[in-house]
């Protein structure tokens, strides 16, 4: 067993949390997110190049796909082993974005095929989404996760108490901040996975939490007298190995899915493996050390007021 | 005792054995015959290839009625092209679903589905007499005068007709395809059984195909196309295969892993694993849930998830020998201990798979159906097969050194 005092640093990763969330907001700020069309309608065209374009073909690429569709800024990037290219573009007709036109699609496919003496199959897939589904995906997926916090929450109330479900819920609303830096930081585009992505962090983010706080419960009934601090810390100095096991298996599937799977799948897998990571540290540091601050001032309370009876 | 407990063990490897075969290889006895997984499973556009539209109603709070007989007559539209096995569904309040696997071009697929063939009797100043909403029926039919196609009006519709017979007796009413003429009798007679026939077909094929057109040409709304998509059948097995494969990879490396950390019992949780592989195939394969690409990542994730059960439960075990107690004791308290923390655990997470069920559409449902069914059948088998597997072991009195069970030091156990 480990012999950590967690409780007493635990101001060092409240600085550290609050750090990234700041450069998170800062670049959201800068730069906000990169939607994809699941979030602002239009149409993804996937293309079989048979080749690896270059930075400068890329942004030939994206000059074309702006000439021909009035997109203001289309978005062409490499995709799965580099020879498949994905553009996203929309038209606009007054405020509106809307996808293209077949007229429009077949010009922008021609324009590119003659370039590079490509086949009609070597359109892989396109995919045309409504500005009226866009805007439904988004309120969608702020209710799933109120909806989804909000049972939880109460679930852990009633098994544990208020102050862990609440430390447990603040710890995961974390997670997701964190998880939106990384995705406006390094501008990956958000998409409806991510949303699937968002929820699964949320599902599970709280396995590990749960396992120090049930340990704590488990220790404050065993060990009644033991103080607060020690208390928390021969908890976490407990639990923190499976904490790390179960984090590692998880990680283990999502980083060979990240390596090896599909575009739609590395999508997927990334924010995950960011969540989980995430989730695990937060369990650790954050949701616990504010539980903890909680109980104790919470305690202080408590012994402070027969005295003034 | 001893060799019993050996032959509960081996017996419970080969039922996990055996089952895996049937599931993944599919079996044949006689005429009788299970289908194999890879046979059975229903699989996505994304895996497939094909395409979606999602129409919606161009109308405000359609009725369920509505909406069940727009839904009807698209799939009598699908089934008139022969697309027997694109579905239709209906999604929410005024939208529906459609995927057509193997076909290629939405727009084409929208064309056939959308087209309304509105029919319309019209009086000789335009003004409408009846449409092809209060018909029942429509066949074609070859009389002396060439093929025609024959219609039978509903109720309303028979006394629509039999008023505008009468009032235009002897003159022309005018036969309408989407604002088309098509045909321009002259009224013989006032009709009022409801029966009326549309001249001038070309043949029989003609005729056929209008009729079954105006059969199937009763909306009750438009219809917009809101979302439609298209998926690459090449794109789809490729993604299936490197999906597939990344899965085995990655489940090979928990395998290890758990070998490594947790020795014996980590075995152990590996077999119980691949139970819960075959266990969540299966149900996933035979009760024709949909698998897309995201619910073979759900799969694949909950496998990892699958084994947190068992660490958590081995974990405590390895304390509870550290602390001296014997090994079936260590392990009663192990999971007896743990139960708390592991039902707690699944229970959020399964909150959060319920609410992506409810909330989530289409390629979402499916990651959330097999993350939600997936976490349910870990706990099962963590508690159950992990459980049964590890007591027939330590009951076979072969491992009795800690070190099978992840302790540090050389000592024996008492079982």
């Amino acid at each position: 067993m480990t012999n950590i005092d967690f409780m007493g640093k635990r101001k060092i990763f409240y600085v550290l949390s609050i750090l990234v969330m700041v450069i998170g907001l800062v670049s959201y700020i800068m730069q906000g997110f990169n939607y994809d069309i699941d979030f602002t309608g239009g149409t993804v065209l996937e293309i079989d190049l048979h080749k690896v374009p270059s930075a400068a073909e890329i942004a030939d690429l994206e000059k074309l796909t702006k000439q021909i569709t009035g997109t203001q800024t289309p978005i062409v990037r490499k995709i799965e082993d580099g020879k498949k290219i994905m553009i996203n573009a929309h038209e606009v007709h007054g405020k509106k974005r809307t996808e293209l036109s077949k007229e429009v699609r077949d010009k922008l496919f021609n324009a590119i095929a003659k370039k590079y003496n490509l086949k009609k199959e070597d359109l892989v897939s396109y995919q045309n989404v409504g500005a009226v589904v866009s805007s439904e995906l988004k309120s969608q997926a702020i209710w799933a996760v109120v909806i989804a916090s909000i049972l939880m929450l109460i679930y852990i109330a009633i098994r544990f108490e208020f102050k862990f479900g609440t430390t447990a819920v603040v710890a995961l609303l974390h997670d997701l901040l964190i998880m939106l830096t990384v995705y406006t930081l390094f501008r990956i585009p958000l998409n409806s996975t991510f949303i699937a992505a968002m929820l699964t962090v949320l599902g599970y983010s709280i396995n590990d939490t749960i396992v120090v706080f049930d340990r704590i419960r488990e220790n404050r009934r065993i060990q009644g007298k033991m103080d607060l601090k020690n208390l928390v810390n021969l908890s976490m100095n407990q639990t923190i190995g499976r904490s790390l096991s179960t984090a590692a298996t998880v990680i283990i599937v999502l980083f060979v899915l990240y390596l090896m799977g599909v575009q739609s799948i590395k999508e997927f897998a990334f924010p995950l493996l960011v969540g989980v990571i995430s989730g695990t540290y937060s369990s650790i540091f954050i949701a616990t050390a504010l539980w903890f601050d909680w109980e104790s001032s919470a305690r202080k309370k408590l012994q402070a007021k027969p005295k003034r009876a | 005792m001893q060799n019993k407990s050996l032959a509960k063990f081996l017996i419970g490897c080969l039922v996990i054995a055996f089952a895996f075969y049937i599931v993944f290889f599919g079996l044949k006895i006689g005429t009788a015959s299970i289908p194999s997984v890879k046979d059975a499973v229903r699989y996505g556009l994304d895996l497939k290839g094909g395409v979606y539209i999602v129409y919606e109603a161009a109308k405000e709070n359609p009725t369920k009625r509505e909406m069940e007989s727009a839904l009807q007559l698209i799939r009598t539209r699908l089934d008139m092209r022969n697309f027997y096995d694109a579905t239709a569904t209906i999604q929410g309040s005024k939208r529906i679903r459609v995927e057509i696997p193997g076909v290629k071009d939405p727009d084409e697929a929208i064309q056939y589905i959308g087209r309304t063939a509105l029919i319309e009797f019209k009086g000789p100043s335009g003004d409408l007499i009846v449409s092809g909403r209060n018909v029942v029926d429509a066949y074609a039919q070859q009389t002396t005068s060439g093929y025609v196609v024959a219609l039978k009006f509903d109720k309303e519709g028979a006394k629509k007709f039999a008023e505008g017979t009468k009032k235009y007796l002897g003159q022309n009413i005018g036969i309408y395809l989407d604002g088309k003429l098509i045909s321009n009798p002259v009224v013989q007679a006032e009709i009022d059984n409801g029966e009326a026939v549309i001249e001038g077909m070309k043949d029989l094929n003609e005729a056929k195909t209008l009729a079954q057109q105006i059969k199937a040409g009763a909306l009750p709304f438009a219809l917009n196309v809101i979302e439609s998509r298209a998926i690459g059948p090449s794109l789809g097995s490729e993604a299936l295969k490197t999906t597939l494969k990344a899965g085995i990879v990655g489940l090979l490396l928990v395998f290890l892993f758990m070998i490594i950390f947790y020795r014996l019992p980590g075995f152990v949780a590996d077999i119980a694993l691949i139970a819960y592989v075959v266990i969540l195939v299966a149900i996933v394969g035979y009760a024709k849930i949909t698998l897309t690409l995201p619910g073979i990542a759900g799969i694949i994730l909950s496998a990892g998830m699958a084994v947190d059960a068992n660490i958590l439960i081995f974990a405590r075990m390895k304390e509870e020998l550290r602390a001296g107690k014997t090994l079936k004791a260590a392990m009663d308290a192990g999971f007896r201990r743990a139960l708390n923390a592991v039902v707690d655990a699944n229970v959020t997470t399964i909150i959060a798979g319920l609410v992506l069920l409810f909330l989530g559409t289409g390629p979402i449902k499916g990651f959330a159906w097999t993350l939600t069914i997936g976490i349910v059948v870990s706990f099962f088998t963590a508690i159950t097969v992990t459980r049964f597997l590890l007591v027939s072991v330590i009951n076979t009195g072969l491992f009795k050194d800690t070190r099978w069970y992840g302790g540090k030091k050389t000592r024996e156990v008492q079982a």
